[in-house]
């Protein structure tokens, strides 16, 4: 038989007895120095755009115009595109805040989207060639594929596509080709491909 | 162009002989109709017969007969509280004399400040859709007609001339939004014009009156069969040949040439009305006997109206009043667009312009590597900017600035636009701006 005895003396437990009301402070006291910190950050100045042109005199006596930065409006026709006669387009070239920044000296052009070199046409292949495209096409559409036409006669595939299109036979077949891979998708796969079809048409009606 | 003082001959232009399709209310004349001699009191003008049949003319000046008591006289005369109901009762619609007696008429005119010019009684026609009163005096068909034609003429030039450069299939987007049956419709109800539930003598002449059709979710004849899973007859036989019959594709151009001026095809053009004057008739009679739906007669209200303030009050009262109520709209033509291949009409059209090739840089971008990046890419031809977009990818972000650059390129609008109807012989026309056309790949 053994007697419990506890490591710790009862009154060093806390739960045993509730903490008095003089002792610790519930209200978090506000400093000086917290205060004057929050002071100083609330202390905002106004946008230079606002006051920097302004005369102290003229404080009160002007229109404040500083939209925020939004998507241009599609209605507000780039100066390239007004027509010659349009008294727009002087106003825009004389006007200091619409004036082209890219026109400045030393200001560069920003990084290109894809920068890769730009499909060169070479217009290099004759009528004699384009028979053989055609005729190589008709007799065995599925060794002579576009890709494979391409790259024999050095044009690019829409070319070929253009110049000698597939049989219909053929067509069908690729599409019964596609609906078999497509059947295999699973729920997840096909929902994602659904998705991305539906946000390309919201692209295409700008919403 | 002169203004013309449209009141004194007013009465000729009303006539309903302003179209060939309408020479065939002169065989209406003809035929002896049931109201014919009732109902004389149209605000329309009957073409006199006498230089028709000038054999019955001079029979009529030997032996002359007492004129018949036309309904209006019925109604003077009885004292009756029951007769004059029953008199009214065996009408399709309510006399021109009633319409002096409705509130709810004179509120209407007063509502929408019509031109004191254009009588109650008119306004009352307006408001009598061919499916309630088949007879074309009573009803409003010649005035919507008219009102139809000058509806769509304001419309189209109106935006044409504020959005000179606007593709046609997005223009006729912007007439149905300005002027299309649903559009006319939610005007009708913004008027505060009720619609009667059955059209009649009786009822009040503010009320629109049409004779309904039937709703397609209603039960035939008690049984649980709905109207709309009937076997459907077909609404309009003898029509054109369709589309594989014709042997000719319906494009953007043949719309513009064949088609009203939303793009719809025509079922009968005016001309077959002319050539076949009892197809007029039949179709009347149809609609006459089926009913309309509540957006046709609406629609054909707003015409009309337009068409009546023309007619009475003059081409500058309606051409105002068309501002008010229809112009005043706010249509967001920037949202009627849909593009395939932004990127590609862009390089066309600038390849037309004679602008330099377009070419997609990044203006700015966050987020790169995270889950949701922005990228903000500009359209460039040479050193200016054409379009701005924004997308969570490049390939969006481009496209929608492509998208941007042609929206500007086809809503330019030009500072100052007069309309070619509003030309006037004091001032010196101005011509305005004819564009190449939209890009064609």
């Amino acid at each position: 038989m053994s007697i419990f005895f506890p490591k710790r003396h009862p009154a060093n437990l806390q739960f045993l007895h509730p903490p008095l009301a003089g002792f610790t402070p519930y209200t978090p006291c506000r400093h000086e120095s917290s205060a004057r910190r929050t002071t100083k950050r609330l202390r905002n100045k106004p946008d230079p755009s606002f006051t920097a042109s302004i005369p102290p005199n003229q404080i009160n006596d002007h229109i404040v115009f500083n939209p925020p930065s939004s998507a241009p409006s599609p209605y507000h026709t780039p100066s390239v595109f007004l027509p010659p006669n349009d008294p727009r387009r002087q106003l825009l070239a004389q006007s200091h805040q619409h004036a082209n920044p890219y026109n400045q000296r030393g200001r560069g052009l920003p990084p290109i989207v894809n920068n890769h070199k730009p499909y060169e046409k070479k217009y290099h292949l004759r009528e004699k060639e384009i028979e053989e495209i055609r005729r190589l096409r008709t007799e065995d559409p599925y060794t002579w594929s576009r890709a494979k036409l391409a790259e024999k006669y050095d044009c690019s595939p829409f070319f070929v596509g253009m110049i000698a299109p597939a049989s219909e036979e053929k067509k069908a077949e690729e599409f019964k080709k596609i609906e078999q891979i497509k059947e295999r998708w699973g729920r997840r796969r096909r929902y994602a491909r659904e998705d991305r079809q539906k946000r390309r048409q919201m692209w295409a009606r700008d919403q | 162009m002169k203004a013309l003082r449209l009141l004194r001959w007013s009465g000729a232009v009303l006539s309903p002989r302003t179209r060939p399709c309408c020479f065939i209310h002169q065989n209406q004349y003809r035929t002896p109709l049931p109201f014919k001699m009732l109902r004389p009191q149209s605000t329309a003008v009957a073409p006199s017969e006498e230089h028709l049949e000038t054999e019955d003319n001079l029979q009529e000046l030997l032996d002359p007969r007492p004129p018949e008591p036309t309904i209006e006289d019925l109604l003077r005369k009885s004292s009756d509280r029951g007769r004059t109901e029953s008199i009214l009762r065996s009408l399709p619609s309510p006399p021109p004399s009633q319409a002096h007696k409705s509130a709810r008429l004179s509120a209407l005119h007063a509502r929408l400040m019509l031109p004191p010019r254009l009588p109650l009684e008119s306004l009352a026609r307006c408001l009598v859709d061919p499916s309630a009163d088949i007879n074309p005096h009573f009803n409003n068909s010649s005035f919507s007609l008219l009102g139809s034609d000058l509806l769509g003429l304001y419309t189209s030039e109106a935006i044409l001339c504020r959005y000179p450069r606007l593709p046609t299939e997005v223009m006729f987007a912007a007439m149905y939004g300005y002027c299309g049956p649903k559009t006319l419709t939610s005007i009708t109800r913004e008027w505060g014009v009720e619609i009667a539930a059955a059209p009649g003598g009786e009822v009040d002449p503010g009320f629109l009156q049409c004779k309904r059709v039937e709703a397609g979710n209603a039960s035939v004849d008690g049984t649980g069969t709905q109207v709309k899973e009937l076997p459907k007859i077909a609404d309009t036989p003898n029509q054109k040949p369709t589309l594989g019959e014709r042997g000719w594709r319906r494009g953007v151009s043949s719309r513009t040439v064949k088609d009203d001026y939303f793009g719809d095809e025509i079922k009968r053009t005016e001309l077959d009305y002319a050539e076949r004057p009892e197809l007029y008739l039949e179709d009347q009679q149809r609609k006459f006997e089926k009913g309309v739906t509540v957006e046709d007669a609406s629609s054909n209200f707003v015409r009309a109206l337009i068409g009546a303030i023309h007619l009475h009050a003059g081409k500058k009262a309606a051409y105002n009043f068309f501002k008010a109520h229809i112009l005043s709209r706010h249509l967001d033509v920037s949202s009627l667009f849909e593009f395939r291949q932004p990127t590609r009409d862009l390089s066309r059209l600038c390849a037309r312009e004679g602008f330099e090739s377009p070419v997609a840089r990044i203006l700015s971008e966050t987020g790169r590597k995270s889950r949701t990046p922005v990228f903000v890419v500009g359209v460039f031809a040479g050193k200016d900017k054409l379009g701005e977009g924004s997308g969570s990818s490049l390939d969006e972000a481009r496209i929608r600035a492509a998208i941007g650059a042609l929206k500007g390129w086809y809503l330019y609008s030009p500072l100052e636009v007069r309309v070619p109807s509003q030309a006037e012989k004091g001032k010196e026309w101005e011509p305005v701006l004819v564009d190449g056309g939209e890009v064609v790949v």
